[in-house]
């Protein structure tokens, strides 16, 4: 890596960083937002360290040491996948400052190879933390040599190369197949969900292809489970082997095949780099597209359908906001069709490794699954702070905010309620229920949703960002989304396991209700808070 | 009548930086006001106060006797806004963004439809307001933008550099309009690095530096026994250095 490298990833590190813009503003509301966020970061870094090295230390405490590093190399290799092929539109090609960045000095391989890495480097901060809390855990369950320390702290850094080059490899496959055609919007998200999808469920996979059904316990199950991505994922293997036997034969393999297969990316993509993004800045191809037919598009439209209409073609006009805001959404509709057609028990054998289980009895939890999958990101978190630098637009206009939110919250829940009514009244028509369950589950999406909605829009107001270089920014890594689906993942979460256990003690309907109640009022207090953020 | 007053407007960034201080300026009825000044003196600034975009601290600013701050959309109704940067939703359709303004300012469908025809064929700019603003030049986007402050016939029109990047025949035509607009009661009120147009275009003249008014009158006055409007202001900056 030459200096002129240095100095553009140097700049794109700078210009994304909230330290250096920390250490630059004396804005105090600036300075109070970014101190937030600091602060915000380290909390999740912090708790993700002691769950990380907890487990690691327990797993490695009750005798299945070997499988710990299987564990590491698995969570970060599967990590660096979906992350990266969700942002590498946007952060690899197709951004902002291509036409500034190529207008310079720079080779397209140097160009490509500082966006990869600064792509990479800025996920390695929170692969190092997985990594390095695991061997604190692993260190003190099992004492091992100072060579294990040593392979697992240098090796570390190259666990997630190889995944992030395939994923990126495969986000230019993508953009290289969008960009030939004038759909290549809808082209590049459905692709990305093709690839994406997959991976989410890889653990039944893996545990599908190893056939591992003679499971009896949570530890040897993921024990199995991370011994079925070893021999499934080379770079997980040699991690591994490394670690488990000091082997640095393993070792080298690993740093020397990640080393290759990253050159051999960089050179790749190089050669149809300028044209991919040529072609997605849209010139040839856009203005070659059908003329959209006029007649009718000067119809008057209620103001808040306006603003809906605005924020669908804002959501559904870019890879990376299609597919990180729907992937929930076509996730509930896949599960929907899934148990339109397949029967629910083979479902429940899938997913308890072969365990048969009656599920009957639980339909009415079946909502809050579906909310796991529609209220994962709702669009109203990240879309006050997506209108960037056109925010000057919405302000000039004789319009109060609140109305703009309202818009906002529609978009939201046309996005999201059919996709989780679809999603719920399949699984409740699975596992055989009766018109009250139909009706309960009906009400209960439609709470969650109008609460994931009105939270979402919450948090997007109260963390606002517009400066931000590119959408990941905001879509993926915004204060405003992170702020949402922490807290609403594991309230969810903490809820599902509740429901479970309580419905020992008392009636599912009656819990169904007080908890519906619960989000009711908690849907109340963010639209109260909502309001008061708008200024009303 | 007044369609502009500023009093006493300042602007404090980060505590103590002042990027404007106590500017007091009146745009009337029929006015096309000039605002000058170098990079980085507060043309921006004032500019973005004026049509609601940035917060400020002391001073007050009204448009048409309505207030800014207190009566913000009664404000914004009867005024438009053309940035620098015409940053617009890139994934709208020219015609759908125009479409989405007059929905939000609630044009009529006959009205909008006359105005984005007549504008559009003005600015030879119909055949591209189908296709997506992400296509657009950035002379296209302005024409848009453009297109889309004139669209519910405004009574102030501000705008901030309105002919960087317009081709001569495009900013022909926008003076045009701005005459015409003046011509019907309207007023304007523009900043501009470009002072022979500011000379023949504008009636009034205020020239800003370091976030203050440091010269303000008729264009006639202003210029006196001067030669022209770009001496005026060599010397009024001089002077105050």
């Amino acid at each position: 890596m030459n200096s002129k490298s240095l100095i553009l990833l140097r700049a794109m590190f700078m210009s994304t960083s909230r330290i250096n813009a920390l250490k630059h503003t004396t804005d105090k509301k600036i300075r109070k937002k970014h101190i937030g966020a600091i602060v915000g970061a380290a909390v999740l870094a912090v708790y993700g360290a002691v769950m990380v090295g907890l487990i690691a230390g327990v797993m490695a405490g009750f005798g299945f040491k070997e499988a710990v590093p299987g564990m590491v190399a698995s969570v970060i290799t599967i990590m660096s996948l979906v992350f990266t092929l969700l942002k590498s539109n946007g952060y690899l090609y197709g951004f902002k400052e291509y036409d500034m960045i190529m207008a310079m000095p720079f080779s397209v391989n140097e160009v490509v190879s500082d966006r990869f890495l600064f792509m990479y480097l800025r996920d390695l901060r929170w692969d190092t933390l997985i990594s390095l809390s695991a061997l604190v855990g692993y260190a003190i369950a099992v004492r091992p040599t100072v060579l294990t320390y040593v392979l697992w702290i240098l090796l570390t850094p190259f666990i997630p190369l190889v995944p992030t080059v395939i994923s990126a490899l495969l986000g230019v496959l993508v953009a290289r197949i969008g960009s030939r055609s004038k759909h290549r919007n809808v082209i590049q998200i459905v692709l990305i969900y093709i690839f994406v999808i997959p991976m989410f469920f890889i653990q039944y996979i893996i545990n599908y292809i190893i056939g591992s059904d003679k499971v009896d316990d949570v530890l040897s199950s993921s024990s199995d489970l991370f011994a079925g991505i070893s021999k499934a994922i080379p770079t997980v293997g040699w991690f591994g082997k490394a670690i488990n036997e000091t082997d640095v034969l393993s070792a080298v393999l690993l740093l020397a095949v990640s080393l290759i297969i990253y050159v051999g990316a960089v050179i790749l993509i190089g050669k149809s780099y300028r044209r991919i993004n040529s072609n997605l800045a849209g010139f040839e191809v856009k203005r070659n597209a059908k003329k959209q037919d006029a007649s009718g598009i000067y119809k008057k439209k209620p103001l808040v359908w306006s603003i809906a209409y605005k924020e669908f073609k804002r959501i559904t006009g870019s890879t990376t906001c299609a597919t990180n805001i729907c992937m929930g959404m076509v996730m509930a509709v896949l599960v929907g069709v899934i148990l339109l057609f397949v029967k629910i028990d083979s479902v429940i054998l899938l997913f308890t490794h072969g365990h048969p289980a009656d599920v009957t009895p639980y339909r009415l939890i079946w909502p809050f699954i579906v909310y796991f999958f529609v209220g994962m990101v709702p669009s109203t978190a990240p879309s006050p702070s997506l209108e960037g630098k056109n925010d000057w637009i919405i302000k000039t206009m004789p319009i109060d905010e609140m109305t703009v939110c309202r818009g906002r919250m529609l978009f939201n829940l046309c996005l999201t309620l059919p996709a989780g009514l679809f999603a719920v009244l399949s699984g409740c028509h699975a596992m055989k229920g009766g018109i009250v369950d139909y009706l309960i589950s009906i009400y209960l999406i439609v709470v969650l949703v109008l609460f994931s909605t009105v939270y979402g829009m919450k948090c997007g107001l109260k963390h606002v960002k517009l400066d931000w270089e590119n959408e990941v920014e905001v879509v993926k890594n915004g204060p405003a989304v992170n702020t949402y689906v922490l807290p609403n993942l594991f309230g969810t979460m903490i809820v599902i396991a509740l429901m479970i256990v309580l419905s020992f003690i008392m009636d599912l309907k009656l819990l169904v209700l007080i908890v519906s109640a619960l989000y009711i009022i908690l849907t109340l207090w963010s639209y109260a808070r909502v309001r008061k953020l708008a200024h009303i | 009548m007044n369609v502009l007053e500023i009093s006493n407007y300042t602007k404090v960034y980060g505590g103590d930086k002042k990027a404007c201080d106590d500017v007091s300026l009146t745009v009337e009825s029929g006015d096309i006001f000039g605002f000058i000044g170098h990079n980085g003196a507060g043309k921006s600034t004032t500019i973005r106060a004026v049509v609601g975009v940035l917060d400020f601290e002391e001073g007050t600013i009204k448009i048409d006797g309505h207030d800014v701050r207190t009566e913000p959309i009664e404000c914004k109704k009867i005024t438009a806004y053309i940035p620098d940067n015409p940053d617009l939703y890139e994934n709208l359709t020219g015609l759908q963004y125009l479409n989405f303004v007059a929905d939000t300012f609630d044009v009529s469908e006959e009205d909008r439809r006359q105005r984005i025809s007549d504008y559009a064929a003005r600015f030879e700019i119909t055949d591209a307001l189908p296709d997506p603003i992400s296509s657009y030049s950035h002379g296209m986007k302005q024409k848009v933008a453009i297109i889309s402050a004139l669209i519910h016939n405004p009574r102030l029109l501000v705008l901030d550099e309105p002919f960087v990047g317009l081709d001569p025949q495009a900013a022909f035509i926008l003076k045009e309009i701005m005459h015409e607009m003046c011509e019907e009661g309207s007023a304007v009120f523009f900043s501009t690095h470009v002072l022979d147009v500011a000379e023949k275009l504008c009636n009034k003249i205020a020239i800003i530096k370091k976030g203050r008014i440091i010269a303000n009158g008729k264009i006639e006055e202003l210029i006196g026994d001067h030669e022209s409007l770009e001496e005026v202001f060599l010397e009024a900056v001089k002077d105050e250095q």
